[in-house]
């Protein structure tokens, strides 16, 4: 009876019922956070949705709505994320694309136009550029005569896992938790902060890796929270967590439930959260004890090949949710791993939940599977070993020092390309061929989905002319003089956040106000690199120990405004395991800034990783800018997510062989014609 | 604002690759007498996010601006990660005309500075108001770029005890030292008072008294001094070379 043998018996799992379980409502909130659980409520069916424009973002909420969605979801495009306006350079082919374009209190208006914002919750998803997009969101409100006290939901706003993992990033760590925690410190109903294990966890995390350093950024924000003089009990109910939910379905479940009584452990023990005698819900100690989660289902476990068969995928996640005691779930639409979801994709997401909540009765137990030896050994497990790596970041003086040194960051890499060998191996199985094959059916829905996805070309300019518009209409020197204020404002200490609704209300734009705050704290710095000895070991294992037969020189560049790194500096490791010279240009690069650096490096490879957007607009351009510097020999390898009629296109008519697609490609496929073209 | 060409850019792109690749190819170069700047220092000194600061400066003055990165390969297996151009990169700079980027790589060499070296220096003089050379280290490597350059620079950050200055193998060569005051270092200031007390009185054979500066890379100041210092210099240089006789 052991891990091995597949089962566990009362001698190896010691069931302390009070300490370590206890009723679902109760200290330590393994089982649950409230007594009747889904009982008495069920999981807010939160739906991501945004593209294109306000107004068809606008659109799509209606449509969840009438569909039976409780909750709204916000995505916003790339350049709002990383607080850019559309008409900006580098935001060029990402407008709408995406998610939202949000660039001014107009857009923010025309989105919630005609949704009672002070009936229904509203998550936003966004981080570095938070402040400023619910000060537009406050300032509609205020238009409406809606009180700040009315509104409820959720705004992301965790820079943390920005740096850790997703790197949308707009200023230096310090001066984007300042910015983070002006927001969080606001006095309100809202879930001001979402404590994100998803971002880790997609970026190549092991579960572990995503409770521990998830529950770490929560540790860190209380203490910049108790240095404004806040009591834990004012701002700690207003916490909320975002996990991922993976594939292997009893460590998901086991991973829910081990992240709840940690979370409780440490608000009870450091931070001395009492534990309740009468457990009385309205208490705000009780709720400072309380890890409320939201999960999502694995984006990077889906497949292009046969969008159809994610939807059992998706399936099998939310169920673990489920199991797992979660209090919201998005789950995925089965063509997202194609482009952002079409109008279908999400209709069967919302189907997926509703049969799950409707027609299966699990929401009549409360945490179904406690007492399972099984679980409760993988629960524990979980909780120790998180337990564990807490440790270690609190042995760098914690979150804050443990990013500047890059170790979250690095041991997510060497965890993400581990995974990614024990995957290229995995797909080799005859058994697994099922996994990439392609099926015929896929087409008929590919055809639909592509006929959607190209309505999205004209978001750009559409977006750019309601922009330009609003410029000419506003008072400028009202818009000027508060940009002007939010400068001062941020040289000193007090909350940013009155100084930002006042310059959404004098109509500055998203991308001006970021700005404006880029003039006092400067950009960010981005990391290094986090290739360690551990990535370099696992990489020649990749590259089966070939080196170039000569010094070959590569450029590497992420295009656009996309921070996703996973496959991005698992190529780096492997071109630096044969043996190449690495020029490391970095991230948010224009097509002709890399155009024109790769003609003076003199390289022979660029590998350029354009995830998100319009992916062939960013080859074309590519392409264009190589032939004007007089590169076009330049073998170029690229990276995004993308129809196949569009992979097609640039395989077929930009000329681009290399081309690596996440649900589909490999690296093993890569390395082979990269040493044809060396040799 | 001078421009580097289309094909001056490919031609510069393309001989130092032949010097690196056939390090004993021989190439006749008409000498010209543009300016060559080296800045070295430690790894994490700052000396890529000052050289960044510098270039905005010289295309100001409508300088072409040539900039060399050298950085060691494994001695192993041969490979280099590359990374100094990124931090070169801002908006004005991505795409600027005036501007020649080379991150070059050591191929086992040893030391910092290739045979080959010198001759890429030359060629890129030619395309060029003003060459800057970066590289890592101390010691031996100063030694050797002192050859290549008219004005060293040394970035020296400011840790330890500035009276270590020496021990610590800062350069004897160098002509200016910028101590960079970086906010996660507390001495900043202190440290760069008794440096200059230290280095600011050491005079160098030509009879040039050396200059220490604090700047801060990454916030820009006293970047404007450090420039005014290294056009101090050059006229110092260009001074010298005209009174001497003719040969």
């Amino acid at each position: 009876m052991s891990l091995e043998n597949g089962f566990f018996g009362p001698a190896e799992v010691l069931i302390d019922y009070l300490t370590k379980l206890n009723d679902p409502g109760k200290y330590p909130f393994t089982r649950g956070i409230f007594p009747e659980m889904y009982r008495n409520k069920k999981p807010t069916v939160r739906q991501f949705a945004g593209h294109g424009c306000a107004r068809h973002t606008n659109e799509r909420f209606k449509k969840i709505i009438s569909l039976g969605g409780t909750g709204l979801s916000t995505a916003f495009d790339l350049p709002t994320l990383y607080g850019d306006d559309s008409d900006a350079p580098l935001s060029r082919h990402e407008v709408g694309w995406d998610g939202v374009a949000i660039d001014t209190i107009e857009d923010m208006d025309e989105l919630f136009s005609g949704i009672p914002i002070n009936k229904l919750t509203v998550s936003m998803t966004i981080n570095a550029p938070a402040a400023v997009i619910m000060a537009m969101y406050i300032a509609v409100a205020k238009k409406r005569g809606i009180p700040l006290s009315s509104l409820g939901g959720t705004i992301q706003n965790d820079i943390f896992k920005e740096h850790i993992a997703q790197n949308e990033v707009l200023y230096l760590l310090k001066h984007g938790v300042r910015l983070a925690v002006d927001l969080m410190a606001m006095p309100s109903n809202f879930h001001k902060v979402s404590i994100s294990g998803y971002h880790i966890r997609e970026a190549g995390s092991s579960a572990v890796q995503e409770v521990a350093y998830t529950l770490a950024d929560g540790i860190a924000y209380v203490e910049e929270l108790l240095k404004r003089d806040l009591k834990v009990e004012e701002f700690a109910p207003r916490f909320s967590f975002f996990f991922d939910s993976h594939n292997d379905f009893f460590e998901e479940i086991a991973k829910f439930r081990a992240a709840r009584r940690l979370w409780a452990e440490i608000m009870h023990k450091r931070f001395h959260m009492p534990i309740p005698e009468n457990y009385n819900l309205k208490d705000t100690k009780l709720q400072s004890l309380w890890c409320r989660m939201h999960a999502q289902t694995a984006g990077c476990t889906l497949t292009r090949n046969q969008p159809l068969t994610n939807l059992m995928r998706i399936n099998n996640q939310a169920l673990a949710a489920l199991l797992g005691g979660v209090q919201s779930i998005h789950t995925n639409s089965y063509d997202e791993v194609l482009c952002v979801p079409t109008e279908k994709g999400v209709r069967m997401a919302i189907r997926t939940q509703q049969i799950l909540l409707e027609e299966t009765n699990i929401t009549n137990w409360v945490d179904p599977l406690a007492g399972s030896y099984q679980v409760e050994f993988l629960t524990e497990k979980i909780y120790e070993e998180a337990k564990k790596e807490i440790s270690v970041i609190e042995s760098f003086g914690g979150m804050v020092q443990a990013i500047e040194e890059l170790y979250p960051q690095k041991k997510i890499h060497e965890n993400a390309i581990a995974d990614r060998e024990t995957f290229e191996q995995w797909k080799n199985d005859p058994n697994k061929k099922y996994f990439f094959e392609q099926d015929d059916t896929a087409n008929e829905d590919l055809a639909e989905i592509s006929e959607e996805v190209e309505k999205r070309h004209g978001y750009e300019s559409e977006q750019k002319d309601r922009l330009s518009k609003f410029k000419k209409q506003r008072y400028q020197t009202g818009a000027l003089k508060a940009l002007d204020k939010v400068r001062r404002a941020a040289e000193k200490k007090e909350s940013l956040m009155p100084v930002l609704q006042e310059a959404v209300e004098f109509s500055a734009t998203l991308g001006e106000i970021c700005g404006a705050l880029r003039d006092v704290w400067g950009s960010a710095k981005e990391s290094a690199g986090v290739s360690s000895s551990f990535s370099h070991k696992k990489a020649l294992k990749f590259t089966k120990g070939y080196r170039f037969p000569r010094p070959v020189r590569v450029l590497l560049a992420k295009g656009g405004h996309d921070g996703h790194t996973v496959g991005f500096y698992i190529l780096r490791d492997i071109f630096q395991a044969m043996g190449a010279e690495v020029i490391h240009l970095g991230f948010r690069t224009t097509p002709e800034a890399v155009a024109k650096a790769a003609v003076e490096e003199g390289v022979d490879f660029i590998g350029l990783s354009a995830l998100i957007g319009y992916v062939p607009g960013f080859f074309e351009d590519l392409k264009n800018s190589l032939k004007s510097y007089g590169g076009s020999d330049i073998e170029i390898i690229g990276g995004g997510i993308m129809l196949p009629a569009h992979e097609k296109y640039i395989k077929e008519n930009l000329g681009i062989k290399n081309i690596y697609v996440p649900g589909s490609s490999d690296f093993g496929e890569i390395i082979q014609n990269m040493k044809k073209r060396a040799e | 604002m001078k421009k580097i060409g289309i094909l001056e850019r490919q031609a510069l792109a393309y001989i130092i690759g032949c010097f690196q690749k056939y390090p004993t190819m021989e190439m006749h170069i008409d000498s010209s007498d543009t300016w060559v700047i080296g800045v070295t220092g430690v790894t994490g000194a700052g000396k890529s996010t000052l050289i960044g600061r510098l270039i905005p400066s010289f295309r100001k003055k409508g300088m072409r601006v040539v900039a060399l990165l050298i950085d060691p390969s494994s001695k192993k297996r041969g490979w280099a990660i590359l990374g100094d151009r990124r931090n070169l990169r801002s908006d004005e700079l991505d795409c600027d005309k005036g501007l020649f980027i080379r991150s070059l790589a050591t191929r086992g060499e040893g030391f910092a500075l290739t045979d080959s070296f010198s001759k890429i220096i030359a060629y890129s003089k030619l395309f060029s108001d003003v060459v800057i050379v970066e590289t890592a280290g101390a010691g031996q490597t100063d030694v050797e770029i002192r050859e290549h350059v008219d004005t060293l620079v040394q970035v020296i950050e400011p840790l330890g005890d500035s009276l270590n200055l020496e021990k610590a193998g800062q350069s004897e060569e160098a002509n200016i030292f910028v101590v960079n005051d970086r906010e996660d270092f507390r001495s900043g200031k202190k440290f760069f008072a008794s440096a200059k007390l230290v280095l600011g009185e050491q005079c160098l054979d030509d009879g040039w008294r050396k200059k220490v500066y604090l700047a801060n890379a990454e916030t820009g100041s006293g970047i404007t001094e450090v420039v005014e210092g290294l056009f101090i210099h050059k006229k110092f240089i260009e001074k010298k070379q005209t009174a001497k006789p003719a040969t």
